[in-house]
């Protein structure tokens, strides 16, 4: 069994991480709900228990007693003795105006406590104990407390000064109240007394509080006290706002009231006693006056003796101040002339002065101007001598050139010379060798022509003899080129040759022919060489001739040249002489012209001392002026000033003579006026004695907490809350539900082949349920400890919170309630077990066997819509699968549209109750309310001067209209309501004001005389209708019956009209003015509070009240509105999350397989996401359809709830408001989207493959 | 078109905790235009993988994947969608049907998102369910709903049909039925057909057999004499 148990455990836990998802939707819708209706009805038991530690803690009185003759000290005894009575203190309160730094004066509640009894939170004898936020406590009487938040203390801070203000209608004379009449605050407290926004009326001032301050009682001096304070024996347990406890603080304030006849009685006697020892006590003042007035009498007539002597003596001083104010004056005309005339020689002398100076300027400017002109002519100088010394040096460098060239021409002439000479030289060497050659050739060429004639000899026998034997030859070449060819030749000649006996061969013969003519031919070569060396040598012999003549000539030019440098050269030497010359002369001017500069420069220097001994003089003489004026000035002062007093005293005198006049007449008058008064109070005394008998008794007004405005107006603004509480938490019960049933069937859907194991194993249906209970249960009892731990945490803060915006609120106290928590957790369970169990029993109905088999798959079923094949052929295929789904899956429709349309209807709720409100303010003040001030008169005192004026006065009122009204009951049907009687004067003026008409056709109703209409909300309680009869009774307890003839729009306030004839008739009583409804031209605050300063400042004006203020206090709800819309906008929003998500995860999970096929066949992540995000956004729209509906409903009966019979609020919706909602609605939708897409994404194609479940 | 499909030294690891499956590991293989191929082996042998790989289901780790010369194995997610899309048509063990569509809207929904996808009631009237159109899938047997299945995937025009164990929720009749309609429609239209399966009767009537055994291609071949649907049995 252990081992059971922990497998269990296992199992669970891994259903649990397995489902997670699921589990945290469960968990958060019930976690929604319960914190919700945990939350909003543990709100007004918190938010009353929080207030009333706060009472308890600050000892707040839970009685308060007012006497109009004040409070004794044996009437605080009387109270204290009183079984009932825990503790009691009395106080002063007062209200006032009293003046601070700014301009008007605020409304003032002072508080006279016996500050020093304070003591500790929680203990003490003081009552409605102050809590000091800032500064100190007060150490002197003239030190005070004040209230500083809320809407007291504007413009109140510490070191503020407040000085009470004399003018007031009850009280005559402030020192009879205080002993101080200033101020300072020094510290700044809260009070149990003023926690509300609102303001408390008063009767002083504009008619509400402006400062709420605290003094010692010290500060009073008033002989009893105005109120007394007390808390009740027992009440302290009880819880304040209860019905226990108002029950119980009822009953002694009743039997207050029954000892405060007795008190008031007493307290008459005790007056009467103290009025006539007033009046025995005037008498004997009486007596004691008259006789100290005669005495006074007697004192002043010798008063005025004594001051008609002191006067003859002044007059006779007058006379002497006179003569010697006219010595003075001759004095001071003398020397003032002598002055004058020394100031005038001064002038002379300067005047002198003055053109000698001049005269110096001028020559000085002359001397300057001839200065200027020497300087530029040495600067044109100097320039010509520049232009010279340049032109000089450029001659001097041309000169030095040329006489370089002459040089160089000179040297190369020289050369020429020399080389001329080498050239005749070697032409002389040459010749001598030709000749030479010559002498040669004539050797040679003799020695040939002989051997040459030798041969020839011969050469001519050898051709003779050959001739001879036959063989002629012309000539030797003929024969020896034979002998070549033909040896009989050579044979024949050298036979011839030896025959002439030459030993020699033909061979040698032509040897020595050839050797001959070789010698011929070297020689002729000889004689060509020694011709071509004669002819070179004659040409050679030319040209140096030719030489000759040209150095000849060289010379003569060089000479011509050396002469011209000559003449150049003393042309340069007079030159530089001159520039020379010009350079000292330029300087000799320079030096003469800066001796000229320095001393003009000397001149100047002293024409400047000139001038500043001149100007010295001149301020000289300016002071002395001055000062002439001064001491003048001053003499005449004194003169003035001796007549001054002289004056003075003469007026004195006049006026010594004047008074004495009066002292007498006044003497003699008040001599009359005393004589006078003595007889007037001697009448008065009679008088108060004979009016003893019409002293009005006192009365004691005995007030429980529900006439403080802070309590009473907490209490039930706390009780709202507590019905809104009843219906909002509905809807998310019954979406949990859905959530619940949703998502345990698709759990079981998916665990079917599991269950189909464990029943064929034969577990036991119960124990097989059971996993999916314990697994639902687990979520909703965490979402139970969750949810109530933040609504009982975090809920009524956030109302607190609102409230806090128009109630100054202590810390909340959040208790864990365990009574709600269990009722709100019981419920939630029994929604989500309830869900559990049905949704696990329709399948484990099945047998095993088929429960063990996949589910067959529904068959998909046809929509309407496919029999408009015009729209069906259109769709695609994921708008069709939609269409379809919508049909198919009907738990998860109805799951969605109902929480979104929960969603939708929190929202137009929402914004619906800020247009609720917006609609009040704006219909009741700006259409139907038409006057802007109200003016509540006592109609006893006829017409007053002040209200007439006002009312005269075209620049404030505009227009106005008289009523008669009284406050009295309505009934119908034994319903009987508290209403406003207003009849107008005059029946055709009423629409001045207000404008009476039926809400839902905006038609306006008529009304005479005889006219009764009643408000909306009033008529709406008491189910009339229009034609009925109604019962009214007035304010002296007289009912009379009427017809109704209207129902008129109409939301802040319970009103009846009534027309003056049918009162008239009914009453028996002709209706008085009473109420004016008044239309101004007053616009901000100032001017208002101005206004009602001077009408309440008429003791005719009861009430004065600018609409205005009621305006403000209603903009100021309007505002905390805002905060419950933003707890609506984050607990739709989460609801409408939670319901999204579960759809979201609950259809991935089913259609996993599709959507793994969709991604196989190639759709992309945005179109898959698609085919699932299209359902939900159909079902948004759906869901916020169905919530507007909704929300109109809800809103409507938020609205009815939060009315009180005296106000009603708008009962539409604005159209933007529902814009909003639907807006909102989508965004919420859109967001979850976005945060699911990415499961999408996640899915795996790999799952498209896996086998059906 | 000769190597249509080819798987070019193609390896998938999967990371089991410290543990490394190598669920396709150098498997090489090459298939043309048009043809029958079966590719076979038991559980574990890497069959789901490459199926999801040449159906662009998932992406290799190494080595590449061509599909009439284009490279799949280096698309990105988008474009490895618009894969799916247009150039592959897939065929599930257990049809996949949406159960909120009639049978033509089933098919519809597939040629919605196609180019020049095929009219769906013709190709309805193909698979011989031109009078149960307008039936939605719960009310269709389960041969029916794989021809439903198989003219979701035709209509698409897609360049290879993939059909992952088309018989393996069918019984013996219905399933050779549907081999002869894939076997018939493979001839007709010329699509490239690959059957995955453990089933080793069906390779009998392929053009190409790839036997796959733990992760690597055991053996490839072509059938030259492939027998007709009719005569397989098991």
């Amino acid at each position: 069994m252990v081992a059971s148990r922990k497998t269990y455990a296992k199992t669970l836990f891994r259903l649990i991480r397995g489902n997670f998802g699921r589990f945290a939707a469960i968990f958060g819708i019930v976690a929604l709900g319960v914190g919700f209706f945990a939350g909003m009805l543990a709100t007004t038991p918190d938010m009353l228990a929080s207030v009333d530690a706060y009472y308890d803690s600050q000892r707040t009185a839970d009685i308060y007693v007012k006497a109009t003759m004040g409070i004794t000290q044996e009437d605080i005894e009387a109270v204290s003795a009183m079984d009932v009575v825990e503790s009691v203190m009395p106080a002063y309160v007062t209200d006032v105006l009293a003046y601070t730094e700014q301009e008007k004066p605020l409304a003032v509640r002072v508080y006279g406590l016996p500050l020093e009894d304070m003591g500790e939170t929680g203990a003490g004898t003081f009552l409605n104990r102050l809590e000091l936020v800032e500064g100190r406590m007060p150490e002197a009487e003239n030190e005070c407390l004040a209230h500083g938040l809320g809407m007291f203390g504007n413009g109140i801070k510490l070191g503020t000064v407040l000085t009470v203000s004399p003018e007031h209608r009850s009280i005559e004379n402030l020192g009879d109240v205080y002993h101080v009449n200033e101020f300072t605050v020094v510290g700044i407290v809260t009070s149990p007394f003023y926690f509300s926004w609102e303001r408390e009326p008063t009767n002083v001032g504009n008619g509400t509080l402006d400062a709420v301050i605290y003094v010692d009682e010290s500060a009073y001096a008033l002989d009893v006290y105005t109120d007394l304070y007390l808390t009740v024996r027992g009440a302290g347990d009880l819880t304040a706002f209860t019905d226990e406890y108002e029950d119980k603080v009822k009953e002694v304030a009743e039997r207050l009231k029954d000892l405060g006849e007795v008190r008031s009685d007493i307290r008459y006697q005790n007056i009467l006693a103290e009025a006539q020892a007033e009046i025995d006590k005037a008498k004997a003042e009486y007596y004691d006056a008259k006789a100290e007035a005669e005495a006074e009498l007697a004192d002043a007539w010798t008063e005025i003796e004594k001051g008609r002597a002191e006067l003859e003596d002044a007059r006779r001083q007058i006379e002497e101040g006179k003569a010697e104010l006219e010595d003075a004056k001759a004095k001071l005309a003398a020397e003032k002339a002598n002055a004058l005339e020394e100031i005038e020689r001064g002038r002379e002398e300067l005047a002198g002065a003055l053109s000698e100076l001049l005269d110096g300027e001028r020559k000085l400017k002359e001397a300057e101007q001839q200065l200027e002109d020497g300087w530029r002519e040495y600067r044109s100088g100097y320039d010509e001598y520049r232009e010279g010394l340049r032109q000089m040096q450029e001659a001097q460098a041309a000169f030095d050139q040329g006489e370089k060239e002459y040089q160089k021409s000179l040297r190369e002439w020289e050369l020429a010379g020399e080389l001329i000479k080498q050239q005749e030289e070697q032409l002389a060497i040459a010749e001598s060798h030709l000749k030479e050659y010559e002498a040669q050739y004539e050797e040679q060429f003799a020695e040939f022509e002989h051997q040459k004639k030798q041969f020839d000899a011969l050469m001519d026998y050898v051709l003779s003899a050959l001739a001879g034997y036959g063989t002629p030859f012309d000539s030797e070449e003929e024969l020896f080129a034979r002998m070549e060819v033909d040896p009989a030749v050579s044979a024949a000649v050298t036979s011839v040759l030896n025959a002439v006996g030459a030993q020699m061969s033909a061979d040698d013969l032509r040897a020595g022919w050839q050797e001959i003519t070789e010698a011929e031919a070297g020689l002729d070569r000889f004689a060509a060489m020694i011709d071509q060396g004669w002819s070179e040598w004659h040409e050679g012999r030319i040209r140096l001739e030719q030489a000759k003549a040209q150095h000849a000539a060289g010379k003569v030019q060089l000479d011509a040249v050396a002469v011209e440098l000559e003449k150049g050269r003393q042309q340069l030497a007079a030159g530089w002489a001159q520039i020379y010359s010009a350079r000292s002369a330029l300087n000799d001017a320079h030096r003469q012209l800066e001796e000229g500069q320095a001393e003009l420069e000397k001149a100047r220097r002293e024409l400047d001392d000139g001038w500043k001994e001149y100007y010295d003089g001149q301020a000289k003489l300016a002071e002395a002026e001055a000062k002439l004026a001064e001491e003048v000035a001053k003499a005449e002062e004194e003169i003035r000033s001796a007549e001054a007093e002289l004056a003075e005293a003469e007026a004195e005198y006049a006026e010594g003579l004047r008074k004495l006049a009066e002292g007498e007449a006044e003497y003699w008058k008040a001599k009359a006026d005393v004589e006078k008064e003595l007889a007037d109070a001697w009448q008065e005394i009679l008088d108060a004695e004979a009016s003893l008998s019409e002293i009005a008794r006192p009365k004691w007004y005995v007030f429980d907490r529900s006439f403080n405005v802070s309590y009473s107006s907490f209490s039930v603004n706390a009780e709202k809350i507590e019905a809104i509480a009843k219906v909002f938490p509905a809807f998310f019960f019954f979406v949990a539900t859905l959530v619940a049933l949703t998502t345990m069937a698709r759990m079981v859907e998916e665990d079917r082949t599991q269950l189909g194991t464990l029943k064929a194993l034969g577990y036991s249906t119960g124990a097989i349920m059971s996993r999916y209970v314990v697994y639902s249960g687990l979520a909703s009892v965490l979402g139970c400890v969750v949810g109530s731990f933040l609504g009982f945490k975090v809920l009524p803060k956030v109302i607190w919170g609102v409230y806090s915006t128009v109630y100054r609120l202590p810390p909340m106290i959040t208790d864990f309630r365990w009574g709600l928590a269990a009722l709100s957790s019981g419920l939630a369970l029994l929604c989500t077990m309830g869900a559990t169990v049905s949704a696990c029993t329709s399948s484990l109905r099945e047998k095993p066997a088929s429960l063990m088999r996949p589910r067959p798959p529904k068959a998909g079923k046809r929509v309407f819509l496919e029999k408009v094949p015009v729209i069906w052929s259109r769709l695609t295929f994921s708008q069709k699968a939609t269409a379809r789904n919508l049909v198919r899956y009907k738990r998860n429709f109805f799951m969605t549209v109902i929480g979104i349309a929960g969603c939708t209807a929190l929202l137009v709720t929402g914004f619906g109750i800020r247009d609720s409100i917006g609609d009040l303010v704006t219909a009741q003040f700006n259409e139907i309310t038409k006057y802007d001030l109200y003016i509540g008169l006592d109609s006893s005192s006829g017409d007053d001067p002040v209200v007439e004026g006002f009312l005269a006065d075209p620049s404030r009122v505009a227009g106005y209209v008289k009523f008669f009204a009284d406050s009295g009951y309505v009934s119908a049907d034994g319903e009987r309501i508290e209403v406003n009687i207003m009849v107008p004067l005059d029946a055709q003026e009423l629409p001045k004001v207000v404008t009476l008409r039926d809400r839902k056709s905006g038609k306006g109703i008529s009304f005479d005389d005889s006219s009764v209409v009643l408000t909306e909300k009033t008529a709406a309680n008491l189910g009339l209708r229009v034609g009925d009869v109604l019962t009214l009774e007035n304010s002296d307890g007289v009912s009379k019956e009427f017809v109704l003839s209207g129902i008129a729009e109409y939301y802040a306030g319970s009103y009846v009209f009534i027309g003056r004839t049918a009162y008239a008739e009914e009453f028996k009583e002709e209706p008085s003015c009473n109420v004016l409804l008044v239309r101004t031209h007053i616009a901000g605050k100032d001017q208002e509070d101005e206004a009602l300063s001077t009408l309440l400042s008429s003791d005719a004006v009861l009430v004065a009240q600018f609409m205005s203020q009621i305006r403000e206090s209603l903009d100021t709800v309007l505002n905390s509105i805002n905060m419950i819309v933003v707890v609506l906008l984050v607990s739709s929003g989460a609801l409408a999350a939670i319901v999204l998500y579960n759809l979201i995860n609950i259809n991935i999970e089913e259609r996993k397989r599709e959507l793994a096929t969709l991604k196989v066949l190639g759709f992309h992540g945005e179109e898959v996401a698609a085919y699932i995000f299209r359902e939900i956004t159909i079902l948004t729209v759906i869901g916020t359809l169905l919530g507007f509906v909704l929300g109109i409903l809800l809103h409507g009966f938020v609205i009815r709830t939060v009315e009180t019979p005296q106000l009603m609020f708008g009962r539409e919706v604005a159209p933007l408001s529902f814009v909003m909602a639907g807006g909102l609605t989508f965004a919420f939708s859109f967001l979850v989207q976005v945060a699911m897409a990415p499961r999408i994404w996640r899915i795996r194609m790999v799952d498209s493959m896996k086998a059906v479940e | 078109m000769k190597d249509f499909v080819v798987f070019h030294d193609v390896c998938k690891h999967y990371q089991m905790g410290t543990h490394t499956i190598k669920a396709v590991d150098h498997v090489s293989f090459s298939v043309d235009e048009g043809e029958f191929c079966v590719i076979v082996g038991p559980s574990g042998a890497g069959k789901t993988t490459v199926l999801n790989l040449l159906g662009g289901m998932d992406s290799c780790d190494s080595g590449r994947i061509f599909l009439g010369g284009r490279d799949i194995s280096a698309l990105s997610d988008r474009e490895l969608t618009d894969y799916r899309r247009y150039d592959v048509g897939f065929v599930f063990q257990f049809y996949n049907l949406v159960q909120n569509l009639t049978a033509l809207e089933n098919v519809e929904l597939a040629t919605e998102i196609c180019k020049d996808a095929y009219d769906p009631k013709e190709v309805l009237a193909m698979v011989g369910l031109s009078d149960r159109m307008y039936n939605f899938p719960a009310e269709l047997s389960g041969g029916e709903q794989q021809r439903v299945a198989i003219a979701r995937a035709l209509a698409k025009n897609p360049k290879i049909l993939l059909c992952d164990e088309p018989t393996g929720a069918l019984d013996f009749a219905t399933g050779r039925s549907i081999l002869k309609l894939l076997h018939e429609t493979c001839k007709k239209t010329g699509k490239t057909v690959f059957v995955i399966t453990h089933n080793q009767a069906i390779t009998r009537m392929a053009d190409r057999v790839i036997h796959l055994r733990s992760g690597t291609v055991a053996n490839m071949y072509r059938n030259p004499s492939p027998e007709p649907p009719e005569a397989i049995e098991w």
